[in-house]
């Protein structure tokens, strides 16, 4: 596969990944997209339904390059090295960019955390992780890009 | 065909498995102490070397023999593994992957623990040499399964 791809990682339940890839697709704006309405995106059902380590294409940006969202119980910081290296040992040179989707936590997110490993992924924790993760990219204003491994 | 032995560290149960397969070490009789010590990269990865795909050979049909330290992602990795290879248009026949915690014991996991967290070498290193003797024949077992499996695929 050719075409700059790019992979939106994170480890909450893919919303973190989500709200980046769509803000990056500019379906979100982070200043003005309001909580309840990010709350009530279509996407959150499959998103809940996604299985950890599994791609979700979302869109397309610009040039053709395909949007993938994907998340990861823990250990998130794997992700680009072990697609790095098996793009070695296979032999392929997709033109991947992996973006960690949340590189620092806060409050909210570390509250969400703590609470979905009680209680499991809940609907206060979803609410939580979504307020933490609007508030922590409102301060960013975009999302911090992971080292690239290919051009 | 590409086969990768995993296991949380990539240090001891996957490079055990992975040497097996290789005829590094011989499947009819437990290796000693300095066999296992001085198989390639044993009880020597990092956390900084883990996520990364590690070549240990190619076997006698030609496939490519990995093994990999892959953490917490146990319960995702063969997802992670065949979504990434998927979408590069690698047909997943060509792939195996081959969990080996399934052969770990306690001593290996307490040794391996002490060496590669702790930085207890001189405690951990025999501990879970001892370990994987007294597991060799679960390794054994899991790689002739495997070698089985890998017989009826087509090697690319």
């Amino acid at each position: 596969m050719n075409g700059n791809n790019i992979v939106f990682f994170c480890d909450t339940y893919g919303r973190a990944a989500l709200i980046s890839a769509l803000t990056f697709l500019g379906t979100i704006q982070p200043d003005k997209t309001s909580l309840k309405e990010v709350i009530q995106l279509p996407w959150w059902r499959t998103m809940n339904n996604l299985p950890p380590g599994q791609l979700l294409e979302i869109g397309f940006g610009r040039k053709e390059s395909r949007i993938f969202v994907i998340w990861l119980p823990g250990d998130k910081e794997l992700l680009p090295r072990l697609a790095h290296s098996m793009s070695a040992a296979f032999s392929k040179n997709p033109e991947w960019l992996f973006i960690d989707a949340l590189p620092r936590t806060n409050h909210w997110t570390g509250l969400a955390r703590k609470l979905s490993l009680l209680m499991g992924n809940s609907l206060i924790t979803h609410c939580l992780f979504l307020l933490g993760i609007l508030k922590e990219n409102r301060q960013n204003n975009k999302a911090k890009v992971a080292p690239r491994y290919s051009r | 065909m590409h086969i990768i032995y995993h296991c949380y560290g990539g240090a001891h149960s996957s490079v055990t498995a992975a040497s097996i397969h290789l005829g590094l070490i011989a499947p009819h009789t437990v290796p000693s102490a300095r066999e296992i010590q001085s198989l390639p990269d044993f009880d020597q990865p990092t956390e900084k070397e883990h996520g990364y795909l590690r070549l240990m050979g190619r076997d006698k049909k030609g496939n490519h023999i990995y093994v990999i330290g892959r953490r917490g992602l146990k319960n995702c990795f063969d997802t992670l593994v065949n979504s990434l290879v998927q979408n590069w248009g690698i047909p997943l026949d060509n792939l195996l992957i081959v969990d080996t915690v399934t052969c770990v014991n306690w001593v290996m996991m307490i040794g391996g623990y002490a060496s590669r967290r702790l930085g207890w070498v001189a405690l951990g290193r025999p501990l879970v040499t001892v370990g994987i003797q007294l597991a060799y024949h679960n390794f054994v077992h899991l790689v002739a399964q495997v070698q089985k499996q890998a017989q009826g695929a087509v090697t690319h």
